[in-house]
């Protein structure tokens, strides 16, 4: 199975995490969700039942490259980065955790970090970073 | 249809899935990488040396020098038909009376016998359209006006679907319905303001099955839910059954048919047309032995060698220029053209349109 560049592939908004980045792509092309979600997504290496993005899949998608995807957000940045130099960024009231992202980190809908690229665009309910990996 | 390579602008078009990169290995244009490759690429005649200059090369820059040209010559620029004309200008007025119409929108069918360039001139219909529109939104990059799929032998509903799909580089798992595919290649057409959707090889299509009925009423809906103008090319689709039954009387209703013809020899007029048409092609090349005039002074042999059929005659001297340019000759000659392998069509309408051959024997006495 090939996977190939999405018509219109809408950059990534600053700190968004990827399945709200995933979510927007879907959405903006009539695609199921978690169908588009395996595609990018693969079995952690740990064995555990959690899907990883794999950042070329999600690169072959929106024909960006793996540099820009990682820069836009940090979950795709390899190594890691250190989560506590996201402790500045404000945290909004609702916080929720993510479906298919890592239990640990939150996110939640924050409307006033949507850059005009996405906030103009269909389903732009951006999921960002809230703050530091809790510890 | 040829297409030129062009420096990639994507880190990658595709990837599998396993995690090894890879480049399609041909981009037809029923992917929009494909189409856009297409619409974008345009021959640039290259500059013919003069005596001096060819003396002046090492034999390294002949050899590159050479293939450039026989590069040009393989993949000669289009010239306008009248097919093609007829098929650009009814169009994109249906194009212009379609936008503001919510239903019943007109389309065209393109008909025809193979080898008369009804995959040309649709394809050259797209490209016009595209890059006028292109030209009305040079900042919309990931606008697609244009869509163009091709039927599939005994296609189904979901085959078509997945053939739009395609085009778009939209994936599915194979458990997917075909009403996941269609919302989906809807959604994204609206999302890309297609407005001109290509459909080739519609003869494949086949009323007799129930398949083949069903995937006409796929099309049917794909022309009701998209906003767009619908152009159809198909070997003789009168005589398909294509405008028979309730189905086809709504499709006569709403469609113009452009016949794809070949040429005629008959009259004045048809052979004054055929020989601008040569003098066209034959003012595109880039030899540097062949005289001006050569090739409408052969017009008559070429349109019995071709039987009229545009297909025949591009590749007759598109294959002409670039043999004369391997033996080193740079000339076209009846000889050559005599040479030229051309499709079985045309070898057969040869045999019954061409005038006799003088025999040696009559030479002779002569």
């Amino acid at each position: 199975m090939l996977l190939r560049r999405l018509p219109d592939p809408v950059p990534p908004a600053r700190h968004e995490i990827p399945v709200s980045y995933i979510r927007r792509l879907a959405n903006l092309h009539g695609l199921d969700v978690s169908d588009l979600w395996v595609q990018v997504t693969e079995r952690e290496k740990s064995g555990g039942m959690r899907r990883a993005v794999v950042p070329e899949r999600l690169a072959a998608l929106t024909g960006r490259s793996v540099h820009a995807l990682a820069g836009a957000m940090p979950e795709l940045r390899d190594p890691q980065p250190d989560w506590r130099m996201f402790r500045h960024t404000p945290r909004p009231a609702a916080t929720a955790a993510t479906p298919g992202t890592p239990e640990e980190w939150y996110s939640a809908y924050c409307p006033t970090t949507a850059t005009s690229a996405c906030a103009t665009a269909p389903g732009s309910a951006l999921l960002t970073w809230t703050g530091p990996r809790p510890t | 249809m040829d297409m030129s390579k062009r420096a990639p602008t994507a880190p990658a078009d595709t990837q599998h899935l396993d995690g090894g990169e890879s480049t399609p290995p041909d981009n037809p244009l029923i992917t929009k990488e494909g189409w856009g490759r297409f619409v974008e690429h345009e021959p640039v005649p290259p500059r013919l040396l003069t005596a001096a200059e060819w003396a002046a090369l090492t034999p390294h820059e002949r050899v590159r020098e050479q293939e450039r040209r026989r590069e040009y010559h393989a993949d000669l620029p289009m010239v306008n038909t009248p097919t093609i004309r007829k098929v650009v200008t009814t169009s994109r007025l249906l194009i212009q009376l379609n936008r503001n119409q919510i239903s019943a929108r007109r389309g065209v069918f393109l008909s025809g016998a193979s080898g008369t360039g009804k995959t040309t001139a649709l394809t050259q219909l797209g490209r016009a359209h595209e890059l006028a529109v292109r030209k009305r939104h040079p900042r919309d990059v990931n606008r697609l006006p244009v869509v163009y799929v091709t039927v599939p032998p005994a296609a189904t509903p979901k085959m078509l679907a997945m053939e739009f799909a395609r085009f778009f580089g939209l994936t599915f798992p194979s458990r997917a319905n075909v009403t996941d595919i269609v919302d989906a290649v809807c959604a994204t057409a609206a999302h890309v303001h297609v407005d001109l959707v290509l459909v080739d090889e519609i003869h494949n299509l086949n009323l007799a099955t129930r398949s083949g009925a069903e995937a006409s009423d796929q099309l049917k809906y794909f022309a009701e839910r998209l906003p767009a103008t619908f152009a159809y090319a198909g070997i003789d689709i009168e005589s398909a059954g294509l405008f028979a039954g309730i189905r086809g009387r709504q499709i006569a209703g709403r469609f113009v048919v452009v016949p794809a013809v070949p040429f005629s020899h008959a009259t004045t007029t048809d052979q004054e047309e055929w020989r601008a048409l040569v003098g066209t092609l034959e003012s595109m090349l880039r030899l540097r032995e062949h005289r001006p005039g050569t090739l409408t002074g052969l017009s008559e042999f070429i349109f019995h060698r071709t039987g009229g059929m545009i297909g025949s005659l591009s590749q007759l001297i598109r294959g002409a220029a670039v043999l004369t340019i391997e033996d080193g000759s740079e000339r076209i000659t009846e000889e050559l053209l005599a040479l030229v392998p051309v499709d079985y069509a045309a070898e057969q309408s040869e045999k019954r349109t061409a005038p006799a051959k003088r025999t040696s024997r009559r030479r002779r006495a002569a």
